[in-house]
């Protein structure tokens, strides 16, 4: 009960920052020099163009918003299981946080569920956070910051509220997706930009450089974003969205290199592809599951069940997970696919495959809920429990980081990509 | 998550989307940075940063649906897209690419695998990381938004509309007045002349610490320690970003016209907005909020406002 005050406590506490406009806090000296008109360059320049004049004053200034659009509520994005110490772990990126649930939490009920912990605060150093991974053996979990932060950041089973990552690893701007292979000490992280899957030491920190990275044209690697390095079958699996383009840097600290021969952009399928355990460099896939029979649909999050060889997939973009034959290749159909109204996926993000209790996790982005099924469902079936980090009425607002809008007078519609 | 929601004007709150556009068929990825609303011909424009490429939708697409028109291929010189403003009078697509250090424009209907009509790019046109376009049809202007090397080129480069090739901007807005060091998309209001500008952050946005998949050479972890003293968190509350407006005749290092800043405004790091004139609303899309706040500022569309500030007066809220 204590920890159900102490969450609601918290989501209110999100809502009031959202809400209140943070009114206690101290506006820069330097940003309210801005709104004091201190103008005084000359009225014409050498070029013609115009400056102010010494009496031009500035308008605006604090002005609070009539309308405001944003999530109190955490959203589920990555999904790690611990099913040795009975944890589950998954990010949010919404409101830039960690919450690990018991592994038997949820139930069919509509009240919130109540998380065992909850990382979250700006001495965490979390942002728009994606892949999580656990480690059963060290007690740690990871997660990565996809955006604002380039970095994973790694907190203690017994972690809890703004607490300071116990370390952190700068990793290239757009990482989504991490795995552990604790038998090889390695940690693999995707890069969304670079086409690329890092891998590095379980316990690299700071500036460390990878200790061998999948890169190139050959890797079949298309916007990554889940990762599972399989120890039992010496293999790394990738989800891919099927975007592609050539990678120049575009950063202002970066020269213009004129010399790298064009390759224009493309749009692939879906895809997954499959690489040896040590690949590096430009290597092909040794197995990819590509095509229209396949039903993938933006690919997020995966898991691989080594115990009963099979690849479970968050297929964001039809609501669905499928279920493939790990060592599936071509345009093979999922052997299985959760799809429909009774299942309540609405876009999917992380899955997890929990073969001692022979259960399955989807972490939904789309509404404020992660599902359980059972191992082996198939088609419109319900989940046997719901875990909720929200009224079960609270809507999900979706934003993720986004930076432009555009209005529609026609509609009477703000449109926002994120 | 790559998506477009939709929502109504008047959505206040904890609100869900109207309308979503998502998934595979969409073509659509992360880092869209830009769009741009063609309200004559009812569609609207996104750039694609990870596949090269320019969507073309119809107003009102949502669900699955594919673009109506998709721009790619060898011809385009496209790499990296991520801001984009359309032009019904001239016909007219404005792209801004970092990776390409420029500005292709488009006719408005293209499609397919083509050529740009235009390119600014080259040392004249100082064009590095390209972080937002705007174009104003009546006074023939192009506007962007860019990141440069140095705080004298963090601002506005703002050229004719018509040109080609390494030309110098006509005028820079940029320099420690205006506090624009790291910011995103930018509108411009040609009836009132004026340029807005979603400012995220006041500070100067560090190198980031890998170079492609390679460590930056040269950057110790210690300098980036340094660099995160002077850079604070992105959620930090203390890290005030703002929306700025500028004149389109303003020229070097002055400070906006005027400004939405403060607690009151409930700004954090807005990389989005969007003017609703019709309405008197300003619309900025705020990555610390992780939502979009909208302003009634009605005076900001009346000249006499304007020509008040210009006189020194500030007038009555």
């Amino acid at each position: 009960m204590r920890r159900k005050l102490l969450f609601l406590g918290a989501a209110l506490f999100l809502s009031y920052i959202v809400a209140s406009r943070l009114d206690s806090v101290p506006v820069l000296k330097i940003a309210s020099g801005l709104a004091q008109g201190q103008r005084t360059s000359s009225s014409k320049d050498s070029k013609g163009g115009s400056q102010p004049t010494g009496d031009t004053a500035i308008g605006g200034g604090d002005i609070a918003p009539v309308r405001a659009v944003a999530d109190p509520y955490p959203v589920f994005d990555g999904i790690a299981l611990d099913a040795a110490n009975n944890l589950v772990a998954m990010s949010d990126e919404n409101r830039h946080g960690l919450l690990i649930y018991d592994r038997a939490s949820g139930d069919k009920s509509e009240a919130m569920t109540e998380p065992r912990r909850h990382i979250m605060g700006a001495a965490t150093e979390m942002g728009f956070v994606a892949g999580v991974t656990m480690d059963p053996e060290h007690h740690e979990i990871y997660t990565v910051n996809n955006d604002s932060g380039d970095q994973v950041t790694v907190y203690s089973y017994d972690s809890h509220g703004n607490e300071v990552p116990l370390r952190r690893l700068f990793v290239p701007h757009q990482s989504w997706g991490l795995s552990l292979a604790l038998g090889r000490g390695e940690l693999a992280v995707t890069t969304q930009e670079l086409n690329a899957v890092g891998i590095y030491g379980r316990t690299a920190s700071g500036l460390t450089a990878p200790l061998r990275v999948i890169v190139g044209a050959d890797t079949g690697l298309e916007d990554p974003h889940g990762v599972v390095m399989d120890e039992r079958h010496n293999e790394i699996v990738v989800s891919n969205h099927g975007n592609w383009t050539q990678f120049r840097p575009y950063t202002n600290y970066d020269p213009l290199n004129l010399d790298q021969k064009y390759v224009p952009g493309r749009f692939d399928l879906s895809s997954i592809t499959v690489y040896p355990i040590t690949a590096s460099g430009n290597v092909k896939p040794e197995r990819t599951i590509q095509g229209t029979h396949t039903a993938l649909n933006w690919a997020m999050g995966i898991d691989v069940d080594a115990q009963h060889d099979e690849i479970a997939v968050a297929n964001y973009g039809d609501d669905s997970v499928l279920v493939f034959k790990r060592d599936g290749r071509g345009d093979a159909a999922p052997i299985r696919r959760i799809y429909g109204p009774n299942t309540h996926i609405v876009g999917p993000v992380g899955v997890a495959v929990d073969t001692k209790n022979d259960e399955l996790w989807v972490a939904n982005y789309g509404d404020h809920t992660a599902l359980i099924f059972s191992r082996t469902d198939s088609g419109n079936v319900s989940p046997k429990r719901i875990v909720r980090n929200a009224p079960a009425e609270a809507a999900t607002c979706g934003f993720t980081n986004a930076s432009a809008a555009a209005y529609d007078p026609k509609r009477g519609e703000i449109l926002v990509p994120n | 998550m790559p998506r477009v929601s939709a929502f109504a004007r008047l959505a206040n709150g904890a609100i869900a989307p109207k309308r979503v556009l998502e998934g595979q068929a969409t073509h659509l990825s992360r880092t869209m940075h830009g769009m741009d609303f063609d309200v004559p011909h009812d569609e609207f424009f996104i750039p694609v940063a990870l596949s090269g490429a320019v969507l073309t939708f119809r107003g009102g697409a949502g669900g699955e649906e594919p673009p109506k028109r998709v721009i790619q291929g060898s011809k385009t010189g496209l790499v990296r897209p991520q801001t984009i403003a359309v032009d019904p009078v001239h016909d007219e697509v404005y792209v801004g690419d970092p990776s390409a250090r420029a500005v292709f424009v488009f006719h408005r209907t293209d499609n397919g695998n083509v050529a740009p009509i235009r390119v600014l790019q080259g040392k004249q046109s100082k064009l590095v990381e390209v972080t937002s376009v705007a174009v104003d049809p009546v006074h023939d202007l192009l506007i962007t938004g860019q990141r440069g090397l140095t705080p004298e080129t963090t601002g506005l480069l703002i050229f004719r509309r018509t040109d080609n090739g390494d030309v110098a901007p006509r005028a820079i807005i940029a320099g420690p007045k205006t506090r624009m060091y790291h910011f995103r998309q930018v509108a411009v209001d040609p009836t009132r002349e004026k340029i807005y500008v979603a400012v995220q952050d006041i500070w100067y946005k560090p190198a980031a610490p890998y170079a492609a998949s390679k460590v930056r050479s040269g950057y110790a972890t210690e300098k980036n320690e340094e660099a995160l003293k002077w850079t604070p968190s992105p959620f930090d509350p203390s890290t005030k970003g703002f929306i700025g407006v500028w004149d389109i005749h303003d020229d070097g290092n002055v400070p906006p016209r005027a400004v939405i800043r403060g607690p009151q405004s409930r700004l954090l790091e807005p990389g989005g907005l969007a003017l609703d004139s019709g309405d008197g609303e300003v619309i900025a899309v705020d990555g610390g909020v992780n939502g979009y706040q909208v302003y009634l500022v009605p005076q900001f569309f009346r000249p006499e406002f304007w020509r008040s500030l210009a006189n020194g007066l500030r007038p009555l809220p």
